[in-house]
Parts: structure tokens; C-alpha cells; sequence
């Protein structure tokens, strides 16, 4: 007989999953439990080069309370049912809304959208998992507060809450997001509430300003895992600069490279360029104005000689550097002369400043992202080859000019294998940097799709055997990337989901931790 | 379930000349309706489907149609809130899916409203 669910969790019969949708529907109410084909296909769509019926959920849970979540995880316990938890639902390219196994159930977190708190003067922020970028974006504005948000590319649709979970990086001062936490709520999978660090302690009036607390520090362990469900969460805010300068510097040759990140290296540990500095492909830069059908067709990776008439045709540099100053006009006048002193040193540099590029599409949405304010124009790349098919490949790399040029080579030397283009760049952080490749292909085309899930999985493959790690992958390569980094590592973290998740209820696979 | 792609493809090709041919009277207009569709719309679609360089939705249209049709959303002679709204919720092709908790339904029947009624735009 079919079943009147469109996927079952694995291992759970439908009689004991009937009995615990009756329940679900006793906390949340019947709206807000979702069963029908209709109501779930929001949360099926993916980007990955597999079926989507590998990631297809059984139920979405539309919880709002921290207590509807205590009484979801006791009943999930007791059926031992399987939730994947979403905040805004928009990890475009890393496996959106859709659970990591078939089966799951997903726990959607996007109407728990308060903003609890914004202090102006400590500047900090206490959120709830369903708030977006865009609407703390407008509760800063509307009250005045004078501070920035760091953000990842598709800001207005996604939230601090989930990017900062998954270890997103965003392009201002404060862009190794991570770092700026401060504070968590967590439910528990036997229904405990933690709040970390100081929000352990009854009347602490700290807990977004020392992230440090007392003991282990816990935090960490509630990034990119599945221990528990944050239900509130805390962050730094960047203070509005009084004077901001961004600028875009551009080479020719892939080679360059070499000197660009040498020369940005120390500039960046001094703190004289302090955001996350970009150094952007031709090929992430193009789509925003080009068309990939204007300069090929047919099968096959895009040829160098089409790329370099896609420069021309369109300003743009092989690699394009977007960095800004901040601080007081003095400051940055101090600063820009260092800054030019450096990258003309070798008469290779073009450095363009706001005033020359204004108009341009590209540096416009790169300096919105430099200064939080809100743009969606980086999903240009997914037209480059259309159809809908997108997963990041992110490897780190030491901010080393020889460690990126091979790192580039070898990305693009696999990508050709399979016909795909080379839309990378690198995101500068303290030391490292986030090399960031889109494995674009069209979705609608079965040979493509082969094409990327191999591709991807050689690039994995060839990067790990060279030491280099990803630091963020897809839901259909969680595992393989666990793989990577080892036993040992991966024991610990089975170890402590077995301490903390003994029935193995919250999201099983994130990360490869069952 | 099977296959969203295509079923979205087909609603479309049903639903663009019947919307652009119908010959019903036009009903009544709701103007805070419209207007709230409009807020709604600034807010959720403008971002990708707005005017001008810089908004892929909108470049993503102006290959799909050629210029056939026009790329910007708000120009749209032929958008019906079914169709609007089939797209809001399953997404296609590049674009991303927006569930309830996100756009509500009566939210979406607002955007749709908007984007299917030419005058006020």
C-alpha cells in the first residue's frame, strides 16, 4: 500500500510516524505541521548534481517557541524520528532547506524571527535563528544605531543565525564571522536549554560581550554539527566608520596571483587593509554583465582566448582585488598611500578607485558588500550556465602566493576534465584564505549532472591527498570531507554525539556525525 | 514532486496566453492590496527582479524571453497570481524556492495582486 507520507525517516515505521505527526500536531497546531507533496516542495529543491529524492523530508515543523522545540526533540526521542533544523532555509548551493537523508523531518526555525536586543553602545546583537540579514538590516536603520553588518553574498534572504553556524565568511573588517559570536542558546537533544558562556550564569548582564565564560568552551561545538538547536544567538556589530574607501585593483595574468597575495598578506596581518579582502576570477566577476553564450557554445570549458575577450569587452582584470580602508579620513589617507606604494611597486597593478568605477556593475555590489549593505547581484553566476545547478567548493589555503597559484591551477586543470569553467576566487582572511570555487553546470542536462558530481568528487579527492582541507561543503559530500580530516577526529565527534544525542535525533549526517 | 522543472514549465506554457487573452471584465481594485503587494514585492523581489544592471532574475528573464516578453517582473503584461505564486513557492531553474514561513499566503496572493494588475505599476 502507498504510503500517505512522500518519504518515511529511515528505520521508522509509518504506524510510529503517524503517532508522532498526532503529536507534533498537538504542540504546533495542523498549520503548522506539513505532510502533503504541495506544502513540502518548497523544501526539495537543491542545486547538488543528485536526485532530489535523496533529500526528500518526510514532515516540516513549523516551530516558534523554545518550548514547542523541547517538546518536538522529547517526542522525536520517543519515535526516534530524525530532524534537520533551518533557520531562513538558504543555503543556495550547499544543500538549501532540504535535509542531508531522505526521511528527515525538517525543523523550520524561519517564523522564530525576533530581534531580542541591538545595543547601539556595546554593539551587539541577540537574535532569533529566523531573522534575515535584510531585516536586522532595517531595524538598525530605522533606529538610527549607526552599525554594520557582515554578511555572506545572497544577504537579504539569508540570516545571521544559520550563516554564521555553518562558518560563512562575509567581506568587511568583521568578515570571519565566526569569530565575532558571542553567546548561544541551545536546546538540547533531551530538551535542556544551554546558554553559553556568561548566559549560564543567572543575572549576568555579559553574555554578548565576553565570549569566554567559565571552563570548555562550547561554542565552537554547536558550529557546523548537529549537538543541538540554537535558538537564540549573539554577534558583534561594526561600528559605522565615519570615512570609507573602497577600491578594486586588477591583473592580467592568472600568474599574478603570486604577487597579489604577497602583497596583501602583510598589509592585511598589520591591519592596514582590515576587511576581507576579495581577489575575484574573471569568471566570478563576468556574469554580472557577461554572457557565457556570447563567447562559446558547444561542450567543454570556456577557453582562455574567450576569457581574455570577455575582459576586454567588460574592464575586468583576470583577477580583480576589491579591498576598502575604514576609519577617519585621516586614517585612510595614511593608509592609501601605503596601499599604492605597495601595489605599484611592480607596475603590473590597476588600481581603480570608487570615483573611476562607479558606474560598474560588479564593483558596485562589491563594495555593498564591503560596507553590509544588502545585494543579491553575486547570483549573477548562476546564469553563467543556467539551469539551476550550483554546489561551492571550498578548500583553505595558507594566504601564500605559491599555495594560491597551485590551488588555482589544479581547480582549473580539473574542472576542464569534466567541461566546467573556473569561477573562483579567494577570500582573504588573517592567515588563510577561503578559496572559493561555484561548480556551475545546468541541472536539466543528465550528462552535466554526471559531469559536476564526478568533478566534484575528484576535486575532494585531489585536494585532501595534497593536504588541503574544505572548510564548508554540500549535503551530498558531508561525509566524503569528514573523511578527509581523519579518524581520530571523526571518532571525538561521534563520541560526543553519542554523549549529547544518545538516540541520534538531530540532524544525522551534518557534517558526517551520526 | 517528480519533476517541478517541467511541471512549472507547463503551467506556464497554459497559463501566459490565456492570462495575456482574457476577455473577462476587470473586477474591482484593491488598492491596499495592491499597495502592500507592492511593499512585499520591494522587499522579497527586488532585489534579484528590480530594474537595471546588477539583478539576475531579471538578466536570467531577459535570456529565457529574448525579449519576447519583458525581463523586469513589474512590466509584465501577462502574470496572474497562480502563476506568480507557482514560482514563488517551487522556484525553477535558478531561481530559489520561498516557503510559507517566509512569504505567507496571504502575503503571496498581495504580491501576486501586484504583479498581475498593469496599472498602478
Amino acid at each position: 500500500m502507498a504510503s500517505k507520507y512522500i518519504a518515511l525517516p529511515k528505520g521508522v515505521s509509518e504506524k510510529d510516524f503517524d503517532a508522532a505527526i498526532v503529536k507534533f500536531r498537538e504542540i504546533l497546531g495542523n498549520d503548522s505541521v506539513l505532510t502533503s507533496a504541495e506544502q513540502l516542495a518548497p523544501y526539495t529543491k537543491t542545486m547538488m548534481p543528485v536526485s532530489d529524492a535523496e533529500h526528500t523530508l518526510s514532515a516540516a515543523l513549523l516551530a516558534t517557541t523554545v518550548e514547542q522545540i523541547q517538546k518536538i526533540v522529547a517526542v522525536c526521542n520517543q519515535y526516534k524520528v530524525p530532524i534537520w533544523t533551518i533557520s531562513t532555509g538558504k543555503n543556495l548551493g550547499y544543500g538549501s532547506a532540504a535535509p542531508a537523508e531522505r526521511g528527515q523531518v525538517v525543523l523550520d526555525l524561519k517564523r522564530m524571527n525576533r530581534i531580542l536586543e541591538v545595543d547601539k553602545d556595546l554593539a551587539f546583537a541577540l537574535v532569533e535563528p529566523g531573522v534575515t540579514y535584510q531585516q536586522l538590516y532595517d531595524y538598525i536603520k530605522e533606529h538610527k544605531l549607526g552599525l554594520w553588518l557582515s554578511m555572506p553574498a545572497p544577504t537579504a534572504i539569508a540570516g545571521p543565525v544559520g550563516n554564521t553556524l555553518d562558518r560563512g565568511v562575509g567581506y568587511t573588517p568583521y568578515g570571519e564571522q565566526f569569530l565575532f559570536a558571542c553567546g548561544m542558546e541551545v536546546v538540547l537533544a533531551n530538551g535542556e536549554v544551554l546558554r553559553t558562556g556568561m548566559g549560564s550564569m543567572p543575572n549576568s548582564n555579559t553574555w554578548q560581550v565576553f565570549k569566554w565564560g567559565y571552563g570548555p568552551y562550547l561554542d565552537g561545538i554547536f558550529t557546523q554539527s548537529n549537538y543541538g538547536i540554537v535558538t537564540k544567538f549573539g554577534f558583534w556589530l561594526m561600528p559605522a566608520p565615519p570615512a570609507f574607501k573602497p577600491f578594486a585593483i586588477q591583473y592580467q595574468h592568472e600568474e599574478d596571483i603570486v604577487e597579489i597575495v604577497e602583497t596583501i598578506r602583510p598589509l592585511r596581518i598589520s591591519g592596514v587593509i582590515p576587511n576581507a579582502v576579495v581577489i575575484a576570477h574573471a569568471l566570478y566577476e563576468a556574469p554580472v554583465t557577461a554572457k557565457r553564450s556570447d563567447y562559446v557554445s558547444g561542450p567543454g570549458s570556456i577557453p582562455d582566448e574567450a576569457v581574455h575577450r570577455i575582459m576586454k569587452d567588460h574592464k575586468l582584470g583576470i583577477w580583480n582585488v576589491y579591498a576598502a580602508l575604514y576609519g577617519t579620513q585621516e586614517q585612510i589617507d595614511v593608509n592609501w598611500k601605503i596601499v599604492m606604494e605597495a601595489f605599484l611597486r611592480s607596475g603590473k597593478a590597476k588600481i581603480l578607485t570608487e570615483e573611476e568605477v562607479a558606474e560598474d556593475a560588479a564593483f558596485t555590489y562589491r563594495a555593498k558588500l564591503m560596507c553590509g549593505e544588502m545585494t543579491l547581484t553575486e547570483f549573477s553566476l548562476y546564469n553563467w550556465r543556467g539551469g539551476g545547478g550550483s554546489m561551492w567548493f571550498a578548500p583553505v589555503s595558507q594566504a601564500r602566493g605559491s599555495e594560491t597559484l597551485k590551488q588555482m591551477a589544479l581547480t582549473k586543470q580539473i574542472l576542464a576534465k569534466y567541461g566546467l569553467d573556473y569561477s573562483g576566487e579567494f577570500i582573504v582572511g588573517m592567515r588563510d584564505m577561503h578559496h572559493i570555487v561555484d561548480v556551475l553546470y545546468d541541472k536539466t542536462d543528465p550528462e552535466q549532472v554526471k559531469a559536476a558530481y564526478q568533478c566534484f568528487d575528484e576535486l575532494l579527492t585531489e585536494f585532501s591527498a595534497r593536504g588541503y582541507g574544505t572548510y564548508r561543503v554540500n549535503t551530498a559530500f558531508m561525509d566524503k570531507v569528514a573523511e578527509t580530516y581523519g579518524p581520530v577526529q571523526r571518532n571525538i565527534h561521534k563520541t560526543l554525539k553519542k554523549a549529547l544525542d544518545p538516540n541520534g535525533i538531530l540532524a544525522p549526517g551534518k557534517s558526517g556525525i551520526r | 514532486m517528480k519533476n517541478i522543472t517541467s511541471s512549472l514549465a507547463l503551467v506556464f506554457m497554459l497559463l501566459a496566453p490565456l492570462a495575456s487573452s482574457a476577455q473577462s471584465p476587470a473586477p474591482a481594485v484593491d488598492e491596499t492590496l495592491l499597495r502592500r503587494g507592492n511593499e512585499l514585492y520591494q522587499y522579497w523581489c527586488a532585489t534579484c527582479h528590480g530594474r537595471g544592471p546588477g539583478h539576475p532574475g531579471t538578466q536570467a528573464l531577459e535570456t529565457r524571453y529574448g525579449g519576447a516578453l519583458p525581463a523586469v517582473l513589474e512590466d509584465r503584461p501577462n502574470l496572474t497570481p497562480d502563476f506568480v505564486g507557482a514560482f514563488v513557492r517551487n522556484g525553477i531553474s535558478i531561481m530559489p524556492f520561498f516557503r510559507k514561513t517566509e512569504i505567507n499566503d496571504e502575503e503571496l496572493a498581495a504580491i501576486g495582486a501586484y504583479l498581475s494588475h498593469t496599472p498602478i505599476k
